[in-house]
Formats: structure tokens, C-alpha cells, sequence
């Protein structure tokens, strides 16, 4: 799957190009966040952090060692690709 | 089981002179140790002990080694039973990088700071929590079961044979921090020059909620990964139990539990045969 085509996901199409996620979880975003999260409050703009916007994040296996993490925020009724990363199955936040 | 020493009571002994003379402080100990419950029975005069009496002499602190010393991959750790005192150590062996060319290179004075300032902020959030205790048939149980031991923590800036590798990105001043992070497997700490600022990520705003990412990092690397032996990194998914204990040091707080020293006390097990260990409570 192309790195372009991953930024346009919406979470439905996700979905259907990786299955069910391994992990999965709403929350709300604030200006500081955890340090795996800690580009979305960036990523989403003030108004979005303001508001407190919901985000999806949703977490597949890419294989034995990575694991691609895609966020989704909430725009116009649909979860919208707000940022992902492939990370490593060993490192912990 | 150790074997225990056996005093046969000769004409002049008192069990002040025995406690004495086998290293105990006082002469109850050695009476109302319950291996002597049968001797109490038949002397329940402690002053009127007879030549022939024999009596168990339960293991003295001037008996049994009361300092042990371990070092593991990940870490070291140090029983000082006379100082009731347990030492876990790191030993960081630190990469120092700048995030790009907008920012000036590492200073050595800038390098001595963050690690001074990391082993300050390690010890205010771990150091002087966990009371444990031990327990057993070993000689070092029987003697220090009722001392409480406190326990340190502590890292150790080294140039070679770190414990681990603790990579520091150096970013503008005030700006957003990058993804501090660590590898268990690797033994790599990640972390940056904007790691000692606070983050008020319960949204508090009072200072004493406010989460420090290198004690939160460093609480990984204590043994707090879901790669380690106690195979739990204490972070966890909604809907979990400790996912609301937002305070803890492993979520978005900075207080530690009592299941932060699961590993520790792994490994302590390890350390003295017949001796397990337990905390007692976190302060």
C-alpha cells in the first residue's frame, strides 16, 4: 500500500484494505498528549484541539516487526485520515 | 535450609553471655526464637538455663552476608541489609544528536546538564517509594524479615558498556517534543533536549499532576515493558481497569504503584536463595 494512498483513507477504506484493526480507541485531543500521540495536536490545527475533537486511532500488524498506527478525525460526518505511522513492535512510549 | 548452630549450655553461660558471643544484640532473640520454643517450655525461666540445655542460635546480622550485588543487562541492582537499603542502577551510555542544522551542537556543559537533570527527575519520581520487605528460610530472610527496605533509583552516565544505549535529540528550545520512546529489546532509550519540561497532560494545570517524560521512560526501562519478564508495560486500552488510574507514572501522572516494582522484585527472587521479596507499600 502507498504511503499517498494511506493519507487518504478515510476509516472505512482502511478497513477494507487492512481488515479490522488489532487495536483500536476514541479519544478526545488535548493540547498536550501522550508521546505517541504527541503529533496530532499539530496535525489536527488549534480549532480542532480547542473543541476538543474526537479522534479514531486504529492500530494494524504490518508484519512480525511494525505495526502502522493510522489516526482519523471526525470531518463532515466521516473519520478522515489525520496523520499514521509505521512503527516498531518493540518500542515502547 | 541452613543448618542452625546448636549452643550446649555450659557451667557460667547466660543467655546474654551466648547471645553475645554468636553476634546477637539481645538474649531474646535467641529465646524467643520459635526454633527454642521447645527449651522455653522446659526452661520458662530465662535466668535459670542449665549446663547440658541446648539451644538453637537463630542466625545473627554478623552471621550472614548482608550485602548483595547484581548486574544484569538492563540494569544493577544492590542489597545493603545493615543500611536496609536497595540500589537499582542504570548505566547510560548517551548519543547525543541535533534534530536538524537549525540547531547549535551539544555543548559539554549542555551534555553534563541533561544527565544531571535526568538523574534528578529519575530520583524525585522513583526514589524512596517502595518499602519492601523479605521473606524465607534463608539465614539473610530469618535475620532481616522485619526490616523494611527502601529502595533507590538511579542512572549513571558511562562512555562504554552501558546498560543502555540513551539517544538525546537536541530540538529548539520551546518547541513541540519529538516521540520519546524505548526499546526494550535493544536497550535503547530515546529521548530529547525538551524531555525535562513538564506536561500537564491531565489537564490539571496543577504542578504536582504534571508528568515527566524521562521518569515515565525510565519507568519502561525499570522493567515496566511488555517485553520484559513481568510482561506488562503498565500502559493500557480503554476499557481496562488501570486505564482511569490517570496518575500513575506509566499513564499520563507521576506516582508510581506497587506494580511498578514487579520487575524488581523478579529479580530480587533471584538474587538470595530461599529469599522472596514483596513491597510492603509505595510511599
Amino acid at each position: 500500500m502507498a504511503e499517498e494512498s494511506v493519507a487518504e483513507m478515510t476509516w472505512e477504506a482502511a478497513q477494507e484494505a487492512f481488515g479490522a484493526p488489532d487495536a483500536q480507541e476514541v479519544f478526545a485531543l488535548r493540547a498536550e498528549m501522550v508521546d505517541f500521540r504527541i503529533h496530532l495536536p499539530e496535525a489536527a490545527g488549534p480549532e480542532a484541539v480547542a473543541a476538543g475533537a474526537e479522534v479514531l486511532e486504529a492500530t494494524w500488524s504490518l508484519s512480525a516487526a511494525q505495526n502502522r498506527t493510522i489516526w482519523f478525525i471526525q470531518r463532515g460526518g466521516t473519520w478522515q485520515h489525520l496523520l499514521h505511522q509505521d512503527w516498531d513492535k518493540g518500542t515502547e512510549y | 535450609m541452613p543448618k542452625d548452630t546448636i549452643h550446649t549450655v555450659r557451667r557460667g553461660d547466660t543467655l546474654g553471655k551466648i547471645a553475645k558471643k554468636y553476634g546477637h544484640a539481645s538474649w531474646k532473640t535467641i529465646y524467643d526464637a520459635p526454633e527454642n520454643a521447645k527449651f522455653r517450655k522446659n526452661r520458662p525461666d530465662p535466668n535459670a538455663i542449665q549446663p547440658g540445655d541446648k539451644i538453637t542460635i537463630p542466625p545473627s546480622a554478623g552471621s550472614v552476608v548482608g550485602r548483595y550485588f547484581k548486574n544484569m543487562p538492563r540494569m544493577s541492582i544492590s542489597i545493603d541489609a545493615p543500611k536496609a537499603l536497595i540500589f537499582v542502577q542504570q548505566k547510560w551510555q548517551y548519543v547525543f544528536v541535533e534534530k536538524d542544522a537549525t540547531v547549535s551542537k551539544w555543548t559539554s556543559k549542555e551534555k553534563t546538564k541533561f544527565h544531571n537533570d535526568a538523574d534528578k527527575i529519575i530520583w524525585k519520581r522513583w526514589s524512596g517509594k517502595f518499602k519492601i520487605t523479605c521473606a524465607g528460610t534463608s539465614d539473610f530472610a530469618r535475620v532481616y524479615k522485619d526490616t523494611v527496605f527502601n529502595t533507590n533509583f538511579d542512572i549513571k552516565r558511562v562512555t562504554s558498556s552501558g546498560h543502555w544505549t540513551v539517544t538525546v535529540t537536541k530540538v529548539p528550545a520551546g518547541s513541540k517534543s519529538p516521540q520519546s520512546s524505548i526499546n526494550w529489546g535493544t536497550q535503547v532509550v530515546n529521548l530529547d533536549s525538551e524531555d525535562m519540561a513538564k506536561r500537564d497532560l491531565r489537564g490539571t494545570g496543577k504542578d504536582k499532576d504534571k508528568f515527566d517524560p524521562v521518569a515515565h521512560e525510565f519507568g519502561h526501562t525499570a522493567g515496566n515493558s511488555k517485553f520484559g519478564p513481568a510482561a506488562r508495560g503498565d500502559e493500557y486500552p480503554a476499557g481496562h481497569a488501570n486505564f482511569l488510574d490517570k496518575a500513575s507514572i506509566m499513564n499520563i501522572g507521576n506516582q508510581v504503584r506497587k506494580r511498578h516494582a514487579d520487575h524488581l522484585i523478579l529479580m530480587l527472587n533471584k538474587m538470595i536463595k530461599d529469599t522472596t521479596w514483596s513491597v510492603k507499600s509505595v510511599g
